[in-house]
């Protein structure tokens, strides 16, 4: 009954893609100097930045932990972000729910007990939002934390996917998220095929489920493929350099 | 696959902010040629914007094929007119049209950005002709592509850079000139000039009749500041120069007069200045019998309180439809052959007349058409608009009854090939045991209906219980089995909603195979059914009640008869008469307990046709018999929907839908109050179960006519029964006043009613027994899908009545009825109402107001000082039916008995009919409308179930 028509009885969404396509990416590594490890991530109009720092000291020192280093994770919003401008979205209830959803995630991912009483801070910026900045940021913060070298099972490359009238999307953009369909993040490691995140705050029947959940993985099969290929040709760059010095 | 991004800027509701969209742009867009456009075909046409919006009817036309529908059109006619974008994606949709939606502005090589100087409208003609040019390169080497255009600019600019290029008319003389009839649907308003100078010529010695339109910015402004009015505009059928708006805040606007009305149609959205309070005025009591372009000031003896009047300014959304008639009866020496400029006069009198061109005049004569308008110019008297089709001829009851469903816009095609592809084979059998369905063949099940009933949906059996209590069941049509959530054949019959019996045919919901067959409870086969089974005691308490999916195999298919005969026939003490004895029994204590708690029992004229099989012509009317089994079904149905309207909102209070009935308003039975003061019958109105002892107290001993007279008419008093969400309502909403009943809600006819299959699901959500669906809890959804199915079930009840009116008269066409009883229901200054009980329907007999003394206060009349008339008094009445103008049927009621006089002759009669029309009508509307016979069965007591029944009867 809604009134956009989101996607074409052609088979185009809104913005010309076909629902199993995920957006144009582009990314950088290696921004600041200070952090050890940064990255900017381009995922259609969603925009982010991820930095990285540590292993290091920890700052509260109660935290620490005897036999692996704590991940501390912060998600915050550009007040520039929106279309209407915000007032301080800092630390308000979603960023702090993103915040522990990433970290959950990069927990299970990083290999903590090599750095014990240590601690590992990932920022994460949205730049500018156009719907998934939660996957865009674990995919920047994914980028990062390599860029840092700091070592992990696998890549993480997480995208999402909802259904809309019926049809089943993938990586929603900002009008299409808020059409009100359900929404699925899903963070996979794509050469492990396992996941480790997957939300779902709305109702699907199991068929349903079983369609976006596919979605999601492609999505995220997608994804990586792009980030994959970019990154070795950054490290064979770097390799390269290496080389000329030597 | 190459993407690049545009930014696009955007202005919301209120605040302007920037939005910025991706566009990707593809290349793996194809032609559609050999896919869906012929590669044989001789030309591709593609239409632009104006085309689609104007020429939608020659579009539609079948010989018309091979069109390119470009994104950038497409997106022009949605957000122009949804109705024609709904009509061009069905165009799209069929196979044999060969329409191909090319995504231009999707595609990497016929994408535009528009450029500073250049208008959204310059830049869309832009990109249509960017398309047109990529089509032309890329199949050059076959089939020429043809642009249609009207506009001037556009057609210059693609002229030079050598696109073909026509205008719609230069196309369907020249390139189709082999299929003429395609003139008859060329809508020619938008002709550019040098094809019609002689039509502008002739316009243009002709003044203006109307005052311009605002535009729609200047509209939006007045609305803001508040010196404009928006409402749907109401036009009053008995005056087509009159009509009222009434806005969402503050009183009823009236519009009087042709040139006041500005060229709205009954329904459009409009804007309204008021006018200076010196000329307001009130409501006109009498009647403009033929259109004229009279001024409203001559016309007015004014009584009464005068009321804000105004005047339209604009249009802000256009009710357009497809409108049947025939041609004006007067046209001139009609010839075929010959292009015609022809008067078409609507079915519908709030309608104006039409103008079309025809060159099939003649054969058009005596003929009902459809017609829809094309455009209304300020120098016109008439709206301008072209042929359709021809549904066949006047007064033939099939082509009536099909006017009577075009009007009321009932769907009643046949199921299309994907809604058929839903159902199950037709050897489908019940397997046993299913899974999640309680085995309950061994009971004694039977279904009483009327004689040739095939859908039964509804099945009873009853036993007694070793601890002394009885249990007794009602099995309904298990019509969810196979009419799954979100299938396109869920679709059509939400979209349906209800089935609709006329007089002489049955518009089904759902196809006949599930209707007359799957779904159906006929004996000795196993059949899926919805079963609730309760416990009661011997004085009908219930002690428990449980839902259940169940197999069922009926013993019996009865008729109610047969149920009847069987119950009293003392010889028989077999199963089936032990259980429909008992049935009888309890039902008639469940009924004396609902009468206790107030459920009215009202009456309604019904009558029954009996059809002549090959005419299809009525032979005889008589009234509907009912028996003590009829009210035994309906008493459980009842019991029924009550238990499951309980079950459901107890579980899902915010999602159930709900049959409510609301209490009347006090101020509705005014006037019968008054009017039975007059023959001292006194009516507590306070609750319902006051209504129902004091019509129960009515002293009926000098008539016995009269108590059911009553009946009828405070049933007129009655609020239309609706559907409801109960999530959006107050519970005080959920009462059904008729029935006396807290919660109510239709759960027993899932073959023939939508809102049973909807309650339906969720009761076997609340079993456990279905995934309780996004649509199912969705309520955005639901409210739309409730407001569609009443405004179905208004339409059907709208279109049974019209239905059961065109058998009356032609039932009274063929034959003069001498002398009828029938009783006076009103007396009024100049005439008297008269109730036919024979023939159930009641009509108005003018009485000139100098030939008798009206009595206002006692309401009676005196006629030449002798004979005085008065309320529920019995008269005799000769019925025949008048030919009026433009094959208006009227039925004309005199009174012979007493005889009085009556102050016309016959040959006015019809105009006269037409005068007394007003008072008819409006009744009818006022109150009819609202109330209505055939709602009555919802709000009777008696009758929740039984309006089915009795058509049942009547189509066999």
């Amino acid at each position: 009954m809604s009134k956009i028509e989101f996607i074409s009885p052609e088979g185009l969404r809104v913005d010309g893609r076909r629902p199993q396509e995920v957006r144009k990416i582009n990314y950088r590594l290696n921004l600041f100097s200070r952090a050890d490890g940064s990255a900017y991530y381009e995922q259609g109009n969603t925009r982010v930045l991820a930095a990285v720092y540590g292993p290091r000291q920890v700052t509260r020192r109660g935290a620490s932990k005897h036999d692996r280093a704590i991940i501390n994770c912060e998600y915050s919003m550009a007040t520039f972000s929106t279309g209407e401008r915000r007032k301080s979205a800092k630390r308000d209830r979603r960023s702090t729910e993103i915040s522990v959803v990433i970290r959950q995630t990069f927990e299970s991912v990083i290999l903590t007990h090599l750095y014990p009483r240590t601690q590992i801070d990932i920022f994460m910026q949205v730049l500018q939002a156009d719907g998934g900045t939660r996957c865009a940021c674990i995919n920047a913060a994914s980028l990062a934390l390599i860029d840092a070298g700091i070592p992990m099972r696998d890549f993480v490359v997480s995208c999402a996917a909802g259904m809309i009238d019926g049809v089943a999307l993938t990586d929603l953009n900002y009008i299409e998220d808020s059409a009100g369909g359900p929404d699925l993040p899903l963070a996979i490691l794509p050469k492990q095929n396992k996941i480790c995140l997957l939300q779902m705050d709305s109702k699907l029947t199991i068929e349903q489920y079983e369609e976006v959940m596919q979605m999601a993985v492609e999505g995220c099969k997608q994804i990586h493929a792009v980030l994959d290929a970019k990154l070795k040709d950054v490290t064979d760059q770097l390799v390269n350099k290496r080389k000329t010095l030597l | 696959m190459l993407k690049s991004k545009t930014f696009v800027k955007r202005t919301k509701k209120g605040n302007v902010v920037k939005v910025v969209k991706e566009h990707y742009l593809r290349d793996d867009i194809g032609t559609g040629v050999g896919t869906v456009l012929q590669a044989g075909a001789e030309c591709y046409v593609i239409p632009d914007t104006n085309v689609i919006l104007h020429q939608i009817t020659v579009m539609e036309n079948p010989v018309i094929t091979n069109v390119i529908v470009l994104q950038t059109v497409l997106d022009e006619v949605k957000n122009q007119n949804a109705s024609i974008y709904n009509r061009l994606r069905a165009l799209v949709g069929m196979q044999n049209k060969h329409f191909y939606v090319f995504s231009n502005e999707h595609h990497k090589e016929t994408y535009v950005e528009r450029i500073a100087s250049e208008s959204p409208n310059d830049r869309n003609d832009r990109a249509i002709r960017v398309a047109a040019l990529w089509y032309m390169r890329k199949l050059s080497e076959s089939k020429p592509v043809l642009l249609l255009t009207n506009d001037r600019a556009n057609m210059e600019k693609a002229k030079f850079e050598e696109i073909n290029v026509k205008t719609i008319q230069q196309y369907v003389r020249n390139d189709m000139k082999q299929h003429p009839q395609l003139l008859e649907f060329l809508n020619n308003s938008d002709e550019l000039e040098e094809d019609a100078e002689v039509n502008k010529s002739q316009r243009k010695t002709k003044g203006v009749l109307f005052q311009e339109h605002k535009s729609e910015a200047e509209i939006r402004r007045g609305l803001l500041s508040k010196t404009y009015i928006t409402g749907k505009l109401i036009v009053n059928r008995n005056n087509i120069n009159e009509a009222t708006i009434t806005p969402d805040h503050g009183d009823k606007i009236l519009i009087k007069g042709f040139e006041n009305i500005n060229r709205a149609i009954n329904g459009d959205i409009v804007a309204v200045e008021l006018l200076p309070r010196d000329q307001w005025t009130t409501p006109s009591t009498r009647i403009a019998q033929e259109q004229s372009v009279s001024s409203s000031s001559k016309d007015d003896h004014e009584v009464g309180d005068k009321i804000p009047t105004g005047r339209v300014v604009g249009i802000t959304k256009k009710n357009w439809r497809m409108y049947c008639g025939s041609l004006d009866e007067s046209t001139n020496d009609p010839k075929d052959g010959l292009v015609m400029r022809v008067l078409f006069s609507p079915v519908d009198r709030s309608i104006p007349k039409i103008r079309i061109s025809t060159r099939q005049c003649l054969s058009l004569m005596n003929k009902r058409i459809t017609v829809s308008i094309d455009e209304w110019k300020s120098d016109s008297k008439f709206p301008d608009g072209h042929y359709m089709s021809t549904l066949g001829d006047i007064y033939n009851t099939d082509v009536e009854s099909r006017v009577i469903l075009l009007e009321h816009d009932i769907p009643h095609y046949t199921f299309s090939e994907n809604i058929l592809n839903c159902l199950p084979q037709e050897d489908w059998k019940a397997t046993v045991p299913a899974p999640n369905r309680v085995d309950l063949r061994d009971e004694y099940v039977m279904s009483v209906d009327p004689p040739g009933c095939t859908d039964i949906d509804d099945a009873l059996h009853c036993k007694p219980l070793p601890n002394g209590n009885y249990q007794i069941g009602v099995h309904i049509a298990d019509v969810t089995h196979f009419v799954h959530e979100g299938s396109p054949l869920d679709d059509e019959a939400a979209k349906r909603g209800t089935t609709v019996y006329l007089v002489d045919r049955r518009i089904e919901m759902l196809p006949k195979l599930l209707t007359n067959n799957l779904c159906s409870l006929v004996s000795d086969v196993d059949r899926y059914a919805f079963s609730v089974i309760w416990e009661v005691d011997q004085d009908a308490q219930i002690i428990d009640v449980r839902f259940c999916k169940s197999v069922i195999r009926s013993r019996h298919s009865l008729t109610y008869e047969q149920a009847q005969n069987i119950i009293d026939d003392t010889n028989r003490d077999d199963l089936p008469a032990q259980a429909l004895r008992n049935l009888l029994k309890f039902s008639k204590l469940i009924k004396n307990r609902r009468r206790e708690a107030g459920s009215l029992s009202l009456a309604s004229p019904q009558v029954k046709f009996d059809i002549d099989r090959e005419s299809m012509n009525p032979t005889d009317v008589e009234m509907y018999q009912m028996r003590e089994t009829n009210s035994l079904v309906e008493e459980y149905m009842l019991l029924a929907n009550v238990s499951v309207a309980k079950k459901i909102l107890h579980e899902f209070p915010t999602l159930a839908c709900l049959r409510g009935h609301p209490r009347p308003a006090p101020e509705k039975f005014d006037q019968l109050l008054k009017t039975l003061s007059t023959v001292d019958v006194q009516l507590d109105t306070t609750s319902s179960k006051a209504l129902n002892d004091s019509l129960n107290a009515i002293d009926h001993s000098a008539d016995e006519y009269v108590d059911t007279l009553v009946r009828i008419l405070v049933t007129r008093c009655m609020e239309q029964a609706i559907y409801l969400v109960s999530g959006d309502h107050e519970p005080d909403a959920y009462v059904h006043y008729g029935l006396a009943a807290p919660l109510y809600t239709h759960f027993t006819s899932p073959i023939r009613r939508y809102a049973d299959v909807i309650v339906h699901r969720l009761l076997a959500c609340s079993l456990g027994l279905y995934p309780l669906s996004k649509r199912l809890t969705d309520r955005e959804l639901a409210r739309t899908i409730v407001d569609g199915l009443n405004k179905r079930n208004r339409m059907a009840q709208y279109s049974e009545r019209a239905s059961v009116e065109l058998y009356t008269n032609t039932f009274f066409a063929n034959r003069l009825v001498e002398c009828e009883d029938a009783y006076v229901v009103r007396v009024r200054s100049n005439g008297l109402i008269l109730f036919v009980p024979r023939y159930g329907f009641e009509h108005n007999v003018k009485i000139l107001e100098e030939s008798c003394q009206y009595d206002d206060a006692g309401e009676y009349m005196v006629l030449r000082d002798t004979i005085k008339i008065k309320t529920f008094q019995r008269v005799g009445v000769k019925i025949f039916v008048n030919r009026g103008k433009n094959y208006r049927r009227r039925l004309v009621m005199q009174v012979v008995e007493p005889d009085i006089m009556f102050a016309m002759d016959t040959k006015d009669l019809t105009a006269n009919m037409l005068m007394s029309g007003t008072d008819d009508d409006k009744r009818k509307e006022d109150v009819t409308d609202v109330t209505g016979d055939v709602t009555l069965f919802e709000k009777s007591s008696d009758a929740a179930s039984e309006p089915k029944n009795k058509k049942k009867k009547r189509t066999k």
